[in-house]
């Protein structure tokens, strides 16, 4: 799995999740965090409230003392009228002072510091002012200062990097849509609206792919499913009904529980990419007419040279009555002939020949039948013929056609290595079918015949390459290696010079695999 | 004066046929060899006083027989034509007239294409051997 799309840590996407947060007001955060009771204008009744328990703390405070003064000033003659006017007189200035030094100093510049900070919540104003100068509450003052710095230093950066990833989100080149559970999107970016068209609350199928229902295989859903990020390729359809292919990254929106609470599906559309690919397939289809064109015109001049050999030695032979001569001309004449006639028929297949209707086949069926085009021939030539086939094989979706032409091509290639070894007493070759690894099916042709050296096993596929001299036309195994390719498959040989040759067609069982490979 | 032998080496037995039965009509004596190895051979058996050289043959290239040619002092003095199609299918841009010679071994001297045009390979062959004789004497 690409790691490069697979987007930030869960844990981070987390914002996402709130109903767009780029578009709260300013200030939304504060007010969240810090809305307190107190949302009359200065929490007037609260601070009353204290004030007049300060109060009575303070006359209670007088009371005390006037009875101390009783005690030990040895008032106990005075009237008892007096001494309660006394009380009452101490208790007043007491529980005066201390009722106007509570609210110089404490109460106003905290009715003050609220202000200020409701000031603040409100977005009235960006710093806590207090007018009061005072010793008692001034590193409360200083520590409520730097606190509303901090916070709003940190709405700042919150805000950029809401507005960076805004622009991300609208302008980035790619189709970014977040889904809902009911497959409804909750989201989507500029490029989205522009390409697919469709608004927030609409099902995610109907403004893909224009669908009345949901798809039969959704990625989105897997990934609310399975919490990972899945990857596929896709068509759609775009607003204005162009189909268009495109590769989709879903990846999971997890809250603050683990639950998966919507899917980000971004998309990246792949036309410029198929487009390029177009071009680069046609440039390599000219790069190939070019080359047969060189080497057809290559092959073509050597026959010819041939040809024009073989008619001026009959001449010759013919003004000088030499038999001997005229045999060896004639030869010449017909050998060219038929090297014409085989490049033909080969240019002929070559450009005919493409893989045809794919058929549920028995491939040890097909080996047979080959094998058996070639019996006599193979016994002729003192060529042992052995079939070794795997019987669990089962059937393979081929074109029965197009591989038997494969199968013809390598067992005639490896009768004719085993004809031209003079070195060996007994030769064979050996045809068989086997499993391959990850589903693929094996035909195997192996020879005890020449061999090859690195350099001919190099150029075994290429265009008009033959070492067969005026038997061979390099048509053969390049047609074989086109059908195979078709397939979706894969053709290979191991050789060495003087041991022989084991060609390998590897074919996968599953048409899907073959469809697409092709 | 004894004909003058000329040798032709391809790996091609229709070339080798034609060009022997073409040289031989027009009185030459000929001999031939089928690829680089045999080739050289018969080049210090026979020596002629041509080579007419496929220049694309297994085992020994041409290439690499004429430069063997010109390497050896009782050798480098028989003059040589390559004969071949135009270029091998595999390299089509590689021009094998500039890649024959190098600093320290000098061009053949002549160069023919496939197919093989009669006269002026006949022309090229006189015109070499006059021009080897004159500077000999």
């Amino acid at each position: 799995m690409p790691r490069a799309l697979e987007g930030p840590d869960p844990n981070e996407r987390i914002h996402v999740d709130r109903p767009t947060p780029w578009r709260g007001k300013e200030g939304d955060l504060l007010k969240g965090n810090l809305n307190t009771e107190a949302q009359s204008p200065l929490g007037s009744k609260a601070l009353s409230f204290k004030t007049g328990i300060l109060a009575a703390a303070s006359c209670a405070a007088s009371w005390v003392i006037a009875f101390f003064l009783m005690v030990f000033v040895g008032a106990e003659d005075l009237p008892i009228g007096w001494l309660l006017a006394i009380g009452v007189a101490s208790c007043l200035i007491s529980g005066s002072v201390i009722t106007i030094w509570t609210k110089l100093s404490i109460f106003d510049p905290l009715a003050e510091l609220t202000q200020g900070l409701h000031r603040i919540t409100r977005g009235s104003s960006h710093e806590l002012v207090i007018a009061h100068k005072n010793k008692t509450l001034s590193p409360l003052l200083d520590a409520f200062r730097l606190a509303c710095e901090r916070i709003q230093e940190r709405e700042r950066q919150l805000e950029r990097s809401r507005k960076e990833f805004h622009a991300v989100f609208e302008h980035v080149p790619s189709y970014i849509a977040v889904i809902g559970r009911d497959f409804r999107i909750v989201e989507m970016n500029r490029n989205f609206r522009d390409t697919f068209g469709g608004v927030e609350g609409d099902y995610c199928y109907r403004v893909y792919k224009k669908r009345s229902e949901k798809c039969p295989q959704c990625f989105a859903e897997k990934s609310f499913y399975d919490g990972s990020v899945h990857r596929s390729e896709e068509v759609g359809v775009t607003k204005d009904g162009e189909e268009i292919p495109y590769l989709v990254y879903t990846a999971p929106v997890v809250d603050e529980g683990g639950m998966v609470v919507h899917v980000i599906e971004m998309s990246v559309d792949l036309r410029p990419l198929k487009a390029l690919e177009h071009e680069k397939l046609q440039a390599e289809r000219l790069a190939i007419v070019g080359q047969t064109v060189a080497s057809l015109a290559h092959t073509i001049k050597n026959i010819l040279t041939g040809l024009e050999g073989g008619v001026y030695v009959t001449q010759t032979a013919m003004k000088k009555d030499d038999q001997a001569l005229l045999q060896k001309g004639w030869a010449m004449v017909e050998r060219n002939i038929e090297r014409i006639s085989h490049l033909v028929r080969d240019l002929l297949s070559y450009s005919k020949v493409g893989i045809g209707t794919m058929e549920s086949t028995d491939l040890n069926e097909l080996v047979k039948d080959a094998a058996n085009l070639y019996v006599e021939m193979a016994r002729a030539a003192g060529v042992e013929l052995i079939l070794e086939v795997d019987d669990s094989l089962g059937e393979v979706m081929v074109d029965p056609k197009a591989l038997h032409t494969c199968i013809v091509n390598l067992l005639s290639n490896a009768l004719d290595a085993c004809i031209e070894d003079k070195e060996k007493s007994s030769h064979r070759v050996v045809i068989g079918t086997k499993r391959g690894p990850g589903g693929q099916v094996l035909i195997q042709v192996e020879d005890n015949g020449v061999g090859m050296d690195r350099s001919t096993q190099e150029k075994l596929f290429q265009r008009f390459f033959s070492t067969k001299g005026t038997r061979g036309t390099g048509l053969g195994l390049m047609l074989t290696h086109k059908l195979v390719r078709e397939h979706g498959g894969r053709i290979w040989a191991e050789s060495q010079p003087g041991r022989g040759s084991v060609f390998t067609i590897a074919i996968p069982q599953s048409p899907s695999a073959a469809y697409a490979n092709s | 004066m004894a004909p003058r032998k000329i040798m032709v080496i391809d790996d091609e037995e229709d070339v080798v046929t034609f060009l022997t039965t073409l040289l031989e009509e027009n009185g030459y004596e000929t001999c031939w060899a089928m690829d680089g190895v045999e080739g050289l051979e018969k080049i210090k058996r026979e020596r002629p006083d041509l080579i007419c050289l496929d220049l694309l043959m297994p085992e020994k290239t041409g290439i690499l027989l004429y430069r063997e040619i010109r390497k050896d002092p009782e050798l480098k003095d028989i003059p040589v034509i390559m004969i071949t199609g135009f270029a091998a299918p595999e390299y089509p841009l590689i021009d094998f007239k500039r890649f024959i010679s190098t600093k320290s071994i000098p061009p053949p001297e002549g160069f023919m294409e496939k197919p093989i045009d009669q006269k002026a390979l006949l022309a090229a062959i006189k015109e070499t051997l006059d021009a080897k004789s004159s500077g000999g004497t």
